[in-house]
């Protein structure tokens, strides 16, 4: 168990035992008595709340920083803070002016909330011993929608080529962000993070998404590290689409059946990882969580599976 | 897929009576049975589910709410609103 299971499971091979990955978020803050909005601007207690959270699960891997704002605010794009939720970015610096105009840049280490993240990092990755550590970056169609907001969806319908720009510029920023993680910060894993993904069709996928993740991979796997693509949602009409993507392993949430999404995963020879229902059984108790979790890992199996929340 | 909504005008997110429950809570958990549905995120528009985990186009948004609409004077609204969102795609 441990760290080399997850790297494995996440390349698609065999493991003797399933491992855990628990996506924590800012429930780390809370395990530790502190707001997420104090967590995640400092780096003491940011590296606290992750190696806590790696214990008390018992984990075999772990992310870092849950938070998809990390790229926006970076490039100075307005956001609310808040102490039970990461940040959600409030506005659209493209929803009414051009990439030139908006005169953005890509945020990198040094700026934003880079800092205290890579920080935060190097600092839980030297204490978290035999755990995986994983760098989550917002995907490009997500970030793309920070940036336009809900009109992007009609851009890559009516202005394709304006959409392109945008996604090629969210790009470029996925892409440092992956970077940042795999070779500053040095984490086991990174995952791009894509919960918009899921709402889209599936040719829209094809055409905007998986060429704008390209070079994120590539920034991953030329630091030797292993990519992950996870999305939120009901993504079960683009489960096949998302293996041409090019990461190493897709994770899903609880509204896919996994079967199906194992079935897609060993087609390509892909890892997989979900689906204990965050809502249903982890946060309401509508369903007891432990026949919940007997049932993704029944389904899952032992080849290339990552039992995690979905 | 909430974003969607605010790119409405005004005048039309006046005759509008939006609610976003949340799934986290038995009373959301309630309506998405009441509503019966499938997959989140849903818009629903009059009761219906109209898009269920699909970012609707603005094209696509403005065509189900004149669908839905109940007057004259709400289709005339949503009609001009939709000519004046589509501009800048002309």
């Amino acid at each position: 168990m441990g760290k080399q299971a997850v790297l494995d499971a996440y390349q698609g091979k065999y493991t003797p035992v399933v491992p855990w990955v628990p996506y924590v978020g800012v429930h780390g803050a809370y395990l530790i008595g502190e707001t997420a909005t104090t967590v995640l601007q400092d780096a003491d207690l940011l590296a606290k709340a992750v190696v806590n959270a790696a214990a008390r699960y018992k984990a075999d891997g772990i992310p870092l920083v849950f938070d998809l704002a990390v790229e926006a605010m970076s490039m100075g794009i307005e956001a609310k803070w808040f102490d039970d939720n990461p940040p959600t970015v409030i506005a659209h610096p493209l929803v009414d002016k051009s990439l030139a105009e908006a005169n953005l840049s890509i945020p990198g280490p040094q700026d934003g909330r880079w800092p205290v993240i890579i920080e935060a990092g190097k600092k839980a990755k030297a204490q978290l011993g035999d755990v995986a550590l994983i760098g989550l970056a917002c995907g490009p169609l997500t970030l793309a929608s920070h940036l336009r907001g809900a009109k992007i969806f009609t851009d890559m319908v009516k202005k394709p080529e304006l959409a392109m720009e945008i996604m090629e510029f969210a790009a470029k920023v996925t892409a440092e962000s992956a970077r940042i993680y795999a070779e500053e910060i040095g984490c086991d894993i990174v995952a791009l993070v894509e919960p918009v993904g899921s709402q889209v069709r599936p040719e829209t996928y094809d055409k905007f998404v998986i060429p704008a993740c390209q070079e994120a991979i590539d920034k991953i796997h030329g630091a030797d590290k292993v990519s992950a693509l996870y999305i939120c949602g009901d993504a079960t009409k683009i489960v096949e689409n998302m293996m041409y993507t090019g990461c190493q392993c897709v994770c899903v949430d609880e509204q896919l059946n996994m079967n199906y999404v194992r079935d897609g995963a060993m087609k390509y020879g892909r890892g997989f990882g979900g689906n204990l229902k965050l809502t249903l059984a982890l946060s309401l108790g509508i369903i007891d969580p432990r026949e919940d979790a007997i049932v993704s890992l029944a389904a899952g199996g032992k080849v290339g599976y990552t039992f995690s929340p979905g | 897929m909430v974003d969607v909504l605010n790119t409405l005008p005004d005048d039309v997110k006046e005759f509008i009576d939006y609610k976003e429950w949340s799934i986290k809570n038995p009373e959301g958990i309630g309506m998405f049975i009441e509503r019966k549905g499938r997959v989140l995120p849903t818009l629903c528009v009059n009761q219906e589910l109209s898009y269920e985990s699909i970012i609707p186009t603005l094209d696509e948004l403005y065509e189900t709410l004149l669908g839905a609409a109940t007057s004259d004077e709400q289709r005339d609204t949503l009609k001009k609103a939709h000519a004046k969102a589509m501009e800048e795609y002309a």
